[in-house]
């Protein structure tokens, strides 16, 4: 009687519509909804995320959340080093500089010095530049969003100045750190230098950083070291709940997202509800020819749950696919949006990297070639595919890119040798990329999904350039 | 009925009882609206259990038999009354049940329709070991029934065999 029940709810394909979409609006609702207060919440932490090497946060015991920081004395390092279990220990400095631009822009930053031997906690995800060059004199590591904000609609470019308290910056690496809460442009450098950019004060030690011994269980070190020094130490996963909870507590985000969420729960469930009580209303003369034929009441009552629980399948699932497909569409445009046409070289001249967007695209003239250093590579300014040619060293030789707004199709050679690849380029990294879809030379059918997330070493010089 | 108590029956008994043994004709037809006449004549069978295309494929033949075998694909929306009551009566014969219950077939019906079905009705349903009750306002169809029984406030108040005077008061 499954086909009977499925040909029912889909007889009458108005009503059928009007319920698949009305739970789909309402799943788009509560998705877009709990996906940006989940996102919010993430933000509040996405400092200490972003540090990986450590594993225990100390700071002062008042310390709520990031934000509220009581300077360390420099002594209280030398004591947590000191506790049994500790691996290592190093100084972070975090600071609210405000960073300014040749042209006059200027923000309120997010300043955190790193420890000047060791720089842990810098930027793993790096857009453009090395954050090694953190060790040349007066230099940071700004992260895009920021790079963007204090210079809009420019190309993101590599050794450009900021003043940040009478100080001269030089801006060496463009990471892609986690946004922080307030949108403030996050800016990474030493420890010695950051104090500087901020001004003195008597005491400037925001954080310890501990990385645990091995085997020793990153709780038991916080327990010892809040015995043995009095300071409050928490784990990365408890600090990052701490700000979290924080925030829940003592801002009205749960409030406004958890009636949106609520309203946007019970009007769903009222209209596709009401809807489907009307469906089968409706169809309650059917099912009465269907009872006095000998379909038993268990059965019919089957046939409602799977008319119910396919509408609401597939209303669910296409609200879930809106909502992938808003918060795709809202990244690839601010991607899109915040990427200009870039051409750079990183530090040790290894890597050249391209990449398009059509913003700018009438501001420059149709493949524009760019030469510096000892890579070539021809930029195609105009709404036309970029073609530029790397010559990666080791087995996989990739051969061309063929880049394109948002995506990069390039070729490259398998490791056995001979097999082409065609690849769709999901992101591009410094020396790496992501790629969701990749062919067979010779074949038509797409295989999709994420397929690698490699880096791919690209060599200095141009083996057989290709004409674009 | 049947050698069974069908009115002391429990709830779920009485309802096998029924796919079983009876069939029903509705007086306002009480067609699935998405199913062509062949899947509605054939829901009895797929209530029983029956694989579909088998179940379809003998109402399919039913239907030929009844004069509807160019309408065997249509949705009942497309259907005329007569046509539709066909499929109806299609549906309640195609389990081979041993009555059939007829609820004011011809109602909705014209009178030269009402004739036709009714014909068929006689002629398809009135089997020897099967029998069929029609209940009926409509007394221009009296003369195709073999027993006629005249109910007032739900009580049998005379039965008259073949247009003869009545067997019982």
């Amino acid at each position: 009687m499954n086909f009977v029940a499925l040909r029912m709810l889909t007889g009458d394909r108005a009503k059928y519509l009007g319920l698949i979409f009305a739970i789909a609006f309402c799943t788009f609702l509560l998705e877009n909804q709990t996906s940006i207060f989940a996102s919010i919440l993430k933000r509040t932490g996405s400092q200490i995320i972003d540090v990986t090497d450590a594993d225990v946060w100390v700071m002062d015991r008042k310390t709520e959340y990031f934000e509220q920081t009581k300077a360390l004395k420099d002594t209280d390092l030398t004591r947590v080093r000191g506790v049994n279990g500790v691996d290592w220990a190093v100084k972070l400095f975090k600071g609210y500089p405000v960073a300014r631009t040749r042209a006059g822009k200027f923000a309120s930053c997010i300043l955190l010095g790193l420890d000047d031997a060791t720089l842990t906690g810098a930027p793993r995800k790096m857009l453009l530049g090395s954050w090694q060059r953190l060790r040349e004199p007066d230099s940071i590591v700004i992260d895009n969003a920021g790079y963007i904000l204090l210079f809009p609609g420019e190309p993101l470019e590599l050794d450009r100045e900021l003043e940040m308290n009478d100080h001269r910056v030089k801006i060496v690496g463009i990471s892609d750190a986690s946004a922080p809460f307030l949108s403030n442009p996050v800016i990474h450098t030493r420890y010695s230098e950051a104090v500087n950019f901020v001004g003195h004060e008597r005491t400037e030690l925001s954080y310890v950083l501990v990385r645990s011994q091995p085997g020793v269980n990153a709780e038991e070190v916080c327990r010892r070291i809040e015995a043995q020094t009095g300071l409050r130490a928490r784990t990365t996963d408890q600090f990052l709940w701490d700000c979290i909870v924080y925030y829940l507590k003592n801002t009205g985000i749960p409030v406004n997202f958890g009636i949106t969420i609520t309203i946007a729960l019970i009007v769903g469930t009222v209209v596709a509800g009401q809807t489907f009580y009307l469906f089968t209303l409706e169809n309650l003369k059917q099912f009465g020819a269907l009872k006095a034929i000998g379909v038993t009441n268990w059965r019919l009552t089957g046939m409602v749950l799977l008319q119910a629980f396919a509408v609401g399948l597939m209303g669910f699932g296409l609200g879930t696919g809106m909502s992938a497909a808003f918060f795709e569409a809202t990244l690839r445009n601010s991607y899109a949006r915040n990427h200009s046409d870039v051409a750079e070289r990183d530090a040790d001249r290894r890597l050249h990297l391209v990449r398009c967007h059509n913003r700018q695209s009438s501001e420059y003239p149709a493949r524009d070639r760019v030469r510096g250093g000892d890579s070539v590579s021809r930029v195609n300014r105009a709404r036309k595919p970029i073609h530029c040619d790397f010559v990666p060293r080791g087995t996989q030789a990739l051969r061309r890119w063929h880049a394109r707004p948002g995506i990069a199709r390039c070729r490259l050679r398998g490791p056995a040798g001979g097999t082409y690849l065609h690849c769709w380029a999901e992101r591009l990294w410094q020396d790496h990329a992501l790629i969701r879809d990749h062919r067979v030379a010779g074949s038509k059918r797409r295989r999709g999904g994420i397929v690698r997330e490699q880096r791919w070493p690209f060599a200095s010089q141009p083996a057989d350039p290709v004409s674009p | 009925m049947f050698g069974s108590n069908a009115g002391r029956l429990p709830a779920n008994q009485r309802i096998l009882f029924r796919r079983e043994n009876i069939g029903f004709v509705f007086q306002q037809f009480n067609l699935l609206p998405a199913l062509t006449a062949a899947e509605n004549a054939a829901v009895p069978l797929i209530a029983a259990g029956m694989k579909r295309t088998e179940a379809v494929d003998r109402a399919k033949a039913l239907l030929d038999q009844l004069g509807l075998n160019g309408r065997r694909d249509a949705l009942p929306a497309t259907l005329s009354g007569g046509e539709q009551q066909r499929v109806a009566i299609a549906r309640a014969l195609v389990h081979e049940p041993r009555l059939v219950v007829c609820d004011e077939p011809t109602a909705a019906l014209d009178h030269a329709t009402g004739d036709a079905v009714m014909k068929l009705v006689a002629a398809n349903a009135v089997h020897p070991d099967r029998a069929a009750v029609v209940v009926t306002h409509d007394s221009r169809v009296f003369h195709f029934a073999d027993v006629i029984a005249h109910m007032d406030d739900g009580r049998i108040v005379k039965t008259e065999r073949n247009g003869k005077r009545e067997i019982q008061s």
